[in-house]
């Protein structure tokens, strides 16, 4: 009952930020109509380093009290986040091209964030091609956990690095956001990052029970072999 | 194409994707549950209901 609410709300607020960011919004100055992929790839972003720092938490939690529920939480939010991080990269890609000129660069930012998506990747097929549950899961959480230290180095590559991404609009330590962006695209955008966020719990919360009911089917099978 | 292409192209795959995603999602979940149910029936229809 409460995830079906919870994606009543996220479907009711995706329409929403549609129609804000698409109609509502008005076009940038200098990008034109482009600019309102952001409205897109921003969310995307934020909701796949939310989703790496879960798989970071519950790795951690793993590898400490070696709780099913704990690797099941951090499985099941690196698919997800496996998924927003595609999102992002073909997002971007589709803005570089009318703003950049191209359509992929080598820039450290986009780079790096090429590397997180081949990291948590290759994470899921570890995962799949480990037959015994517990070596899977172990391997899985340390995996996790070196792939999420790549987060704060995307964070920072357009600061360390002279890169073609411009720096951040919302997390930045000098400006809040609301100083920063003009409020007809701040609310169109705050809208879409919160119907992302709870379409991103939505989606959490559906991958974590398809895993508790695989992991009872594997101990029906268990238990009916014993 | 023009801007508003690129900016459909963007739409268009993002939430098609994740439209494919959450279905896919469900089948699997459907699929588990059915399995379950073949050797435990009471226990499959409480996964069931919960998804």
């Amino acid at each position: 009952m409460a995830r079906r609410i919870l994606g009543t709300l996220a479907l009711i607020l995706i329409v929403t930020g549609l129609y804000w960011g698409l109609v509502e919004a008005p076009p940038d100055a200098r990008q034109g109509e482009t600019q309102r992929i952001m409205y897109l790839h921003i969310p995307s972003i934020l909701v796949a380093y939310l989703s790496f720092f879960i798989v970071f938490v519950g790795s951690c939690l793993y590898l400490w009290k070696g709780e099913r529920r704990d690797d099941n939480l951090a499985h099941s939010a690196a698919e997800i986040g496996v998924l927003f991080t595609a999102l992002t990269i073909v997002e971007g890609s589709i803005w570089g091209k009318p703003t950049w000129g191209v359509w992929w660069t080598w820039d450290a930012r986009l780079t790096l964030t090429a590397i997180l998506l081949l990291i948590f990747t290759g994470y899921l097929l570890l995962r799949s091609l480990i037959e015994d549950q517990r070596r899977a899961a172990v391997s899985g959480a340390i995996l996790g956990i070196i792939g999420f230290l790549d987060i704060p180095l995307i964070h920072m590559s357009v600061y360390w690095w002279r890169t073609l991404h411009q720096p951040p609009s919302i997390l930045r330590p000098d400006k809040a956001p609301w100083d920063n962006i003009d409020p007809a695209m701040l609310w169109p955008l705050g809208i879409n990052f919160v119907a992302f966020l709870l379409l991103f719990f939505y989606l959490l919360s559906l991958r974590i029970h398809l895993g508790e009911v695989e992991e009872q089917a594997r101990r029906d099978r268990l238990h009916d072999t014993a | 194409m023009g801007h508003w292409g690129f900016v459909f192209l963007a739409y268009g795959i993002v939430w098609c994707s994740i439209l494919i995603y959450t279905m896919l999602l469900k089948r699997r979940i459907q699929r588990a549950t059915a399995a379950r149910g073949k050797t435990h029936p009471a226990a499959s229809e409480a996964d069931g209901h919960e998804a």
